[in-house]
């Protein structure tokens, strides 16, 4: 068309697929870090049922 | 002197006691504890890591409110105001508000254009332009010049064109609408 | 859970409206009269800035609902700070598509105007606002510190959109938020906006409830982690005060020896 008008779109569309990205990247780090749950922690709340922390 | 001598023991005694409770019942309220324990190296360097985007953010913060004090709030003249501010105006470069005038665009020899701009109830300058014009400069758009006021005409140096908030369809009978007004 | 499928609903719909977004602004609506094919900018834009004052107003109200004590919960803090975020990013694109667009349509990619100015303090204000959550600090008293931060940054957002008619300045007026709501684009450019301005809110929407879900995750690791550093300086500082003791008891029983 005449460049600039692609250049905007791109960065938009760019610019929110990296933030998502990152996001994911985030999301997957902090996934990964809550789910291990150690044995003893476990033993030593008897009442905590739910594995799933990273929920609320 | 036996009994002055196991007085402050005991005394210090009972405070190592208390504020061992102290300390104790700070560790287990939350509050007592938001991060890491940690070398006082590492600690520093947090420290640097964690405040200097503040000071970043300052000085860009002065940087942006002196350069929008010193510009935004009078941006512009417009072409009535520098006519009757012409005499004290002196060379100061400053930006010229108007409507470039049909049939007065001519290119000149510095790679530029020379033209006259309108303003309001028809008043005019002339305007020498040392600069590329941008793509949209035309005639009967509003434009704002940078550069100075010589002997009644405005040689300028940089050509902004201020388009309208209007959107028009370019061809409109070729365009099927989509409700709305008719294009 | 819930807010997982909300956010998949959210992302999946906002990737279908941008993309019809996309089709419309780039080939089928027509070249503006004046600007030509540059206004397709217009499709995008505005809709970014618009999302950009949405986010910090959702900032706003969230922060406000937490500094009234009725209301307060960490809940809303996590909520005013996703938005923030979201809402930085959009300011950045805002900006970004502004200078793309200023340069071929004004001639610059930059003037010192009233808009462009403010727009860019803007920016400046919430990455403010973002350091200063960074800062270590027990959840509570950075909730508080940041919401009532989040008040004083929102003080720029109606100065930013009323810039142009405040101030004079290059940029142009409001196209269709004027005060007599008389919008100066119609026909399939003002629809292919208005889908712009719904597609770039679903993307705030899915992006925002993802950023939320992922402050609720650091959130218990950090509870986590807590429970841990006190555990371990808990252990620490007993076994520093059975020293202690032990070292008193010592000196305590030499001395009584001595004085007996």
């Amino acid at each position: 068309m005449n460049g600039y008008v692609e250049a905007g779109y791109g960065f938009v569309l760019g610019g929110l697929g990296a933030y998502w990205a990152w996001l994911a990247s985030r999301n997957s780090r902090v996934k990964k870090a809550l789910i291990p749950i150690p044995v003893e922690n476990e033993r030593r709340r008897p009442n905590s049922s739910n594995p799933r922390q990273g929920e609320r | 002197m036996k009994e002055g001598d196991r007085t402050p023991l005991t005394q210090d005694r009972e405070r190592d006691r208390l504020s061992e409770q102290q300390e104790v019942s700070d560790l287990l309220n939350d509050r007592a504890i938001f991060e890491p324990p940690l070398p006082k190296r590492a600690k520093r360097r947090r420290a640097l890591k964690i405040w200097s985007p503040f000071v970043v953010l300052a000085l860009a913060l002065g940087f942006l409110l002196v350069r929008g004090l010193g510009n935004a709030l009078v941006y512009f003249r417009t072409v009535d105001e520098t006519l009757s501010m012409e005499a004290t105006l002196g060379t100061s470069t400053f930006r010229l508000e108007g409507v470039v005038v049909p049939q007065s665009v001519t290119t000149n020899n510095q790679g530029g254009v020379d033209f006259q701009v309108s303003g309001v109830d028809g008043r005019r300058i002339s305007v020498i332009d040392s600069a590329n014009p941008p793509q949209l400069f035309q005639a009967n758009l509003p434009v704002v010049l940078v550069g100075y006021l010589s002997h009644g005409t405005f040689y300028s140096n940089q050509i902004m064109v201020k388009h309208s908030s209007s959107y028009i369809a370019a061809h409109p009978s070729r365009v099927a609408s989509l409700g709305g007004k008719k294009l | 859970m819930k807010l997982k499928i909300a956010q998949r609903y959210l992302a999946a719909s906002a990737l279908v409206a941008i993309a019809a977004t996309v089709v419309l602004g780039l080939f089928i609506t027509p070249p503006d009269a004046v600007q030509g094919n540059l206004a397709r900018l217009v499709y995008v834009h505005p809709a970014v800035a618009w999302v950009a004052y949405l986010a910090y107003g959702v900032t706003t109200l969230a922060s406000s609902l937490y500094l009234w004590r009725p209301t307060r919960s960490l809940r809303w803090d996590r909520l005013a700070s996703s938005s923030a975020e979201v809402g930085v990013v959009f300011t950045a694109l805002t900006l970004i598509t502004g200078s793309i667009w200023g340069r071929p349509a004004w001639g610059v990619w930059w003037t010192w105007d009233a808009r462009l100015t403010t727009t860019a303090i803007l920016l400046v204000l919430y990455l403010g606002y973002l350091a200063l959550r960074a800062v270590p600090m027990p959840a509570d008293k950075r909730a508080k510190r940041s919401a009532i931060a989040a008040l004083f940054a929102f003080i720029d957002v109606p100065i930013v959109h009323e810039s142009v008619v405040w101030w004079r300045t290059l940029h142009q007026g409001a196209t269709v938020a004027s005060l007599g709501m008389n919008a100066k684009i119609h026909g399939i450019m003002a629809w292919t906006m208005l889908l712009g301005f719904v597609a770039f809110t679903l993307a705030y929407c899915a992006l925002v409830v993802f950023r939320y879900r992922i402050a609720q995750g650091e959130d218990s690791l950090r509870e986590r982690q807590i429970s841990q550093w006190q555990s371990e300086r808990l252990a620490q500082s007993q076994s520093d005060a059975d020293r202690v003791s032990e070292l008193l008891d010592n000196a305590n029983s030499k001395s009584n020896v001595k004085m007996v």
